[in-house]
């Protein structure tokens, strides 16, 4: 059963979010990381393959 | 421009939506269930899914209104190749439908731990009398980021050159993005364990925010 309680801290709740990011500020670093190397794989590999595909 | 470089554009941007959703389902499990932040890709393809298509509904909607209001300012000379401008209308136009729907955001968090009960429709009951909190809750955590965004945006507006500054500021611009979506989704979570508190579950909340 879902509880109903009548005051949800939103203030509370946004400084929370703030603090989690600052607390794995590391995490963030390296999912950026890892996801920049593949979009960067991919802006190099996609434009090659498909002129390599429209010229054969 | 050529076929190839545009077809290779979308593809990049495909990665950054896939990037910016991996990345916040592993920030809602990491809140929710206290699982360890190091998953770049979610091990249950089925969430994954599931959260992709609740953000293409999510974004599908604001990119419609957007279009029509920038379809409309152009047609009466409002903006004209303006970047920011038309930012500023997406913006909004995002923002319109996040003040609509605020009540139903909490699905976003419910879906990312597997919680199949709680549709939009589940979650917007739930949070009943609690509209202007999710909303104005979401706006803390979002509207930050998205100025710093539409400053960048604005540094890098002009004749596009393959230079390393612009380079720099449109990456530096797209992380700033994916941040703030990060602390939204945080936010969701919390808001989350507040609302299904009362419900037994085996989840385990990150032990520095207990």
């Amino acid at each position: 059963m879902r509880s109903d309680k009548l005051k949800f801290d939103a203030l509370n709740a946004v400084w929370a979010a703030y603090r989690a990011l600052a607390a794995r500020l590391d995490r963030f670093v390296y999912f950026v990381v890892i996801w920049s190397a593949v979009g960067a794989v991919v802006a190099v590999v996609v434009p090659e393959v498909l002129e390599w595909s429209l010229e054969g | 421009m050529p076929l190839s470089t545009l077809l290779g554009g979308l593809a990049e941007f495909v990665v950054l939506v896939a990037a910016s959703i991996c990345m916040s389902i592993a920030w809602h499990r990491w809140i929710i269930l206290g699982e360890p932040l190091n998953r770049v890709f979610p091990e249950r393809t089925d969430i994954l899914a599931a959260y992709t298509w609740r953000v293409l509904v999510f974004v599908l909607v604001p990119v419609a209104v957007s279009v029509a209001a920038i379809v409309w300012m152009m047609r009466n000379r409002v903006v004209e190749e303006d970047v920011s401008g038309t930012d500023a209308v997406v913006y909004i136009g995002t923002t319109l439908v996040v003040a609509a729907l605020a009540r139903s955001l909490l699905a976003f968090s419910a879906v990312a731990v597997g919680d199949k009960e709680l549709t939009f429709r589940a979650a917007w009951r739930l949070t009943a009398g609690h509209w202007w909190r999710f909303f104005l809750g979401y706006l803390a955590c979002d509207l930050p980021f998205t100025m710093t965004t539409l400053w960048l945006n604005e540094l890098i507006a002009g004749p596009a050159d393959e230079s390393f500054a612009r380079s720099a500021l449109e990456y530096l611009a797209t992380v700033v993005d994916v941040m703030g979506s990060l602390v939204c989704a945080a936010f969701l979570s919390f808001a989350y364990l507040h609302f299904t508190s009362g419900r037994p579950s085996a989840r385990e909340p990150a032990g520095y925010f207990s």
